[in-house]
């Protein structure tokens, strides 16, 4: 199987306006087959935006690449220079964001801004570009498509904006879409929505797609595998049911387990408090000297603090960097 | 249209009302022209006090105003008690060589300040953008008449330039092109003057506005989709900038006949400004009111043409 | 449980954008009616453009409905003046989705606290000061955050901050519109234990603030409150104990809510929590 993006050992440091540093990414690894789709499960602070903006290789001013590689089908995006990057950005590789209201431009027609894409990477005449931009928008909106061709960011909702910025992503035909928190500022009735179409394009064009979510019941039977990160690490990566079913890493049980979920077979309300994991968000500015989650974790032992775990393998391919599953 | 229709209604009125001021402002001042001539040995008072009647300097202010209205609804604005002529055709001019410089100054100097601002913002915080600023701060801190001043000595010393007014003595017998010629040559140093003096508020309102525009999301997003660093500075982040932009080209537009009395009175070029000093100075009312209303109309007509441009320009407001 | 706060009937319109072509008015409250009572823990959920947080400023009395009544204590709020409405409001607390906008960044989380106490005048400095301390411990946060900069704190800690404001001034009725929904589940988590231990049912009805909840979310919305509301198109379409709403929902739009909100279908084997 093609290997659509391979990360390896990446690291990234950022220097915040207020001084000091923070280690955003320290040697992270993932891998993406053609066709793929891996989800990235984090919260604030774990990285995942991060890596998102570095597969692009589209780090802010004050980030740093310490270390690593970002291989897509071969060629080491960090390595190019800034034409070569234009040119796979939205033909190979596309990115979408959490926030679609502030990804379009505001004083454009949302159709023009899809043309545009098709402008920076194709030679076709105006009329060819917009015959495209209109047939996708046709299949990513149905009936509306043509009064939306001509509206301007602020007449659409959040949903149908977050079609906009899919379409865009998509109509160069690229191999990898990256979404980064797509659907958390919407309603959870337009978030399934948005991951139906993702799913439809998935399946239709055989779209590779890194979705990264804090969200893990989004990522049911829409991933294949599911990657944990916590403090610009990855903690664990394995099959995506057996993570949200059987979770090897401690911060992923606990994940999972405070997220209140409505299911058909149990009462809704229970005067119990909602388990939570102890403690407060890691400190990304310093390298901790043993595993990263330790002074929150229930299954602490003494080599936690000492030493960084690797990722150890487990069943079937998959990965957890914890010492319980050492050896 | 509601909106244009707004601000259409009150332009109309400010100007109506800047007129009023000016009315009551030139007659509040003490002395009239014929005090001045009053002085003059050689002047009787009946031709004083004829003159003074004939102008109708004696009625009240109201009856003036009303007067005077009447007149510019036909195209008049007065008479020139220094000139003893219509005001309307001298002020027109005049004004016709005051934007003669503004006009051609004004293109040019955002011609200049508008890629150099977008080039200092794309090289923001680098030394391209630490020279551009600083060259800026520079000329800011020059006050415009020491700047003239310098200028004009430079061109007295290497006589590269005319020193000074429209056109050169005897220029009305040349070939067209000549005319032209020594028409252009007289124009470069109050162009120059004009030009330095508006770069540095150009420039950094350019270059802070694309750099905001920069950093907005969607040209990170368009950046994510692979659209290049060109298109991006120009089409987006300038795009996305248009809103203080244009308000300050409509500033540009209304300095257009008040902004280069400094310049003119020292290169001695015949325009507007040197002009309404003259009269200012002489008490010639009506000069004086017909040269406020018009560097008005131009203030007034520069914000409007500033509203309907944001009007086309960001749809936002079209759709309010 | 006595009445505290009612909607009788609000009608609230607003000038809308929409798409080309069909620009107009938009019917954000379409006749809403509520009834909130002491100690009560209601969830009032739906997607965007459902009325939910008009209906959030209305009750808080930050924006005017249309038409209709809005009771408090027997009081009909649009009726009242401004000058008693000041009186009326540290009763009725909104604590929004982003509080990043509603401090000033430049405030330390000490003077956040203190500021509407400094307006009542009614505590000394050094009574403020412990106050404000005994609040912090109230929402989870350690003492110390009082001289921390409101800015530098993180997103859990800005909103426990705000709901510590919005309790300083002791209300009857705490409103939450969207307030958890752009944080992590982990904090969320955290979040909704506080409005449980503050809504705790042993504490007498008359100390326990009532809670409404608005949301899109409505697992978090069953999971603390007892009464869901759900609403589309500025109606009011269902309401329910939670129990009801999520096992045996009827109206099509709550349908729709429950299988949008439905968690990963199989549980896992849970340890015992800490």
């Amino acid at each position: 199987m093609e290997l659509i993006l391979d990360v390896q050992n990446l690291s990234v440091r950022y220097r915040p306006p207020g001084g000091g540093e923070v280690f955003a990414l320290r040697g992270a690894n993932l891998q993406i087959a053609s066709g793929q789709v891996v989800g990235v499960l984090g919260e604030s602070g774990s990285g995942k935006s991060t890596l998102a903006a570095s597969a692009l290789a589209l780090l802010p001013v004050n980030g740093v690449i310490e270390a690593g590689a970002v291989l897509l089908q071969g060629t080491n995006l960090l390595e190019l220079e800034r034409e070569e990057l234009e040119r796979v950005r939205g033909s190979k590789v596309s990115l979408i964001f959490q926030e679609p209201g502030m990804a379009l431009h505001p004083m454009m027609r949302v159709g023009a801004q899809i043309e545009e894409v098709l402008r920076a990477h194709g030679d076709e005449g105006k009329e060819a570009r917009r015959a495209a931009a209109r047939e996708l928008l046709d299949l990513v909106f149905g009936g509306e498509a043509e009064r939306i061709y001509f509206s301007y960011p602020h007449q659409l909702s959040g949903g149908q904006r977050q079609r906009i910025a899919i379409a865009q992503a998509i109509v160069c035909k690229p191999k990898l879409l990256i979404a980064d928190e797509p659907t958390a500022s919407l309603d959870s009735v337009t978030r399934r929505e948005i991951v139906e179409l993702l799913k439809t394009l998935q399946r239709e064009r055989g779209l590779a797609i890194l979705f990264i979510t804090h969200s893990a019941e989004l990522l049911e039977g829409f991933a294949d595998r599911i990657v944990v990160m916590y403090a610009g690490q990855m903690v664990e990566d394995s099959d995506a049911k057996r993570v949200l079913t059987a979770p090897r890493h401690p911060y992923t049980e606990a994940l999972l387990k405070c997220r209140p979920a409505l299911r058909r077979d149990e009462a809704v309300r229970e005067d119990e408090r909602i388990p939570v994991i102890a403690g407060e968000a890691p400190d990304l500015s310093a390298r901790s000297k043993g595993c990263a989650f330790e002074p929150r974790c229930v299954d602490k032992m003494e080599i936690c603090c000492e030493s960084v775990p690797e990722l150890f393998e487990i069943e079937n391919g998959g990965k957890v960097r914890c010492f319980k599953f050492d050896g | 249209m509601r909106y244009l229709l707004r601000r259409f209604l009150h332009a109309a009125l400010l100007l109506a009302g800047a007129s009023v001021l000016a009315f009551l402002f030139t007659s509040l001042a003490p002395g009239n022209y014929f005090d001045e001539m009053r002085l003059n040995p050689q002047i009787s008072n009946e031709t004083l006090a004829a003159l003074k009647a004939h102008y109708d300097i004696d009625k009240p202010l109201a009856v003036r105003y009303a007067v005077w209205l009447k007149s510019l609804a036909h195209g008049e604005m007065g008479y020139s008690f220094a000139y003893n002529a219509p005001v309307a055709p001298l002020l027109a001019v005049r004004a016709r060589n005051t934007l003669l410089l503004t006009i051609i100054s004004t293109l040019l100097a955002w011609c200049i300040a508008l890629p150099l601002g977008v080039w200092s913002a794309e090289h923001s915080g680098r030394w391209a953008d630490r020279v551009v600023t600083a060259a800026s701060a520079f000329l800011l801190v020059i006050p415009d008449i020491a700047l003239g001043l310098g200028l004009l000595i430079f061109v007295v010393k290497t006589r590269w330039l005319p020193t000074g007014g429209m056109v050169s003595v005897g220029s009305e017998g040349m070939p067209f092109t000549a005319q032209l010629w020594d028409l252009l040559q007289h124009m470069v140093l109050p162009v120059v003057i004009l030009v330095l003096g508006a770069q540095p508020i150009l420039v950094r309102h350019v270059r802070s506005a694309v750099a905001e525009g920069l950093e907005e999301g969607f040209v990170r997003a368009a950046a994510a989709h692979g659209i290049p660093r060109r298109r991006l500075l120009w089409h987006y982040a300038l795009r996305a900038a248009a809103n203080p932009l244009i308000s300050l080209f409509g500033f540009s537009i209304g300095a257009l006949l008040s902004g280069s009395l400094l310049v003119e009175v020292i290169t001695s070029w015949p325009g507007l400004g040197p002009f309404l000093l003259e009269a200012i100075l002489g008490r010639d009312l009506y000069v004086v009111i017909g040269g406020v209303l018009l560097s008005t109309v131009f203030l007034v007509g520069g914000n409007f043409i500033a509203d309907v441009l944001l009007f086309w320009a960001d749809p936002r407001i079209r759709t309010e | 449980m006595e009445v505290l706060l009612t909607a009788e009937n609000l009608v609230k319109d607003y000038a809308s954008r929409r798409l080309r072509g069909r620009d107009g008015t938009v019917r954000a409250l379409d006749g809403v009616s509520l009834e909130i009572r002491a100690g009560a823990r209601i969830g009032i959920v739906g997607a965007s453009g459902s009325g939910k947080s008009t209906l959030a400023l209305c009750l808080a009395s930050v924006e005017r409905p249309d038409s209709g009544a809005i009771r408090f204590l027997k009081r009909d709020l649009t009726q009242v003046g401004e000058s008693e409405l000041r009186g009326i409001r540290p009763q009725i607390q909104l604590v929004f989705q982003d509080s990043s906008s509603a401090f000033n960044p430049k405030f330390a989380a000490g003077e956040v606290l203190e500021e509407p106490w400094i307006l009542q005048r009614k505590l000394s400095a050094a009574e403020r000061r412990e106050r404000g301390a005994e609040l912090l411990e109230r929402v989870g946060l350690p003492r110390n955050l009082f001289a921390r900069n409101a800015s530098d704190l993180s997103g859990g800690q800005r909103q426990r901050l705000a709901i510590a404001r919005a309790l300083a001034v002791q209300p009857k009725v705490l409103i939450l519109d969207e307030a958890l929904s752009a944080l992590d589940y982990s904090v969320q988590a955290q979040i909704a234990n506080l409005l449980l231990d503050l809504s705790d049912k042993p504490a007498p009805a008359a100390e326990r603030p009532a809670i409404i909840l608005i949301s899109h979310d409505l697992a978090m919305a069953a999971r603390i409150c007892d009464e869901i509301v759900v609403m589309q198109g500025g109606r009011i379409v269902e309401r329910d104990s939670s129990e009801k709403i999520v096992h045996a929902p009827e109206h099509a739009t709550t349908r729709e809510l429950v299988a949008c909100s439905i968690g990963l279908s199989t549980k896992f084997d849970q340890r015992p929590t800490v």
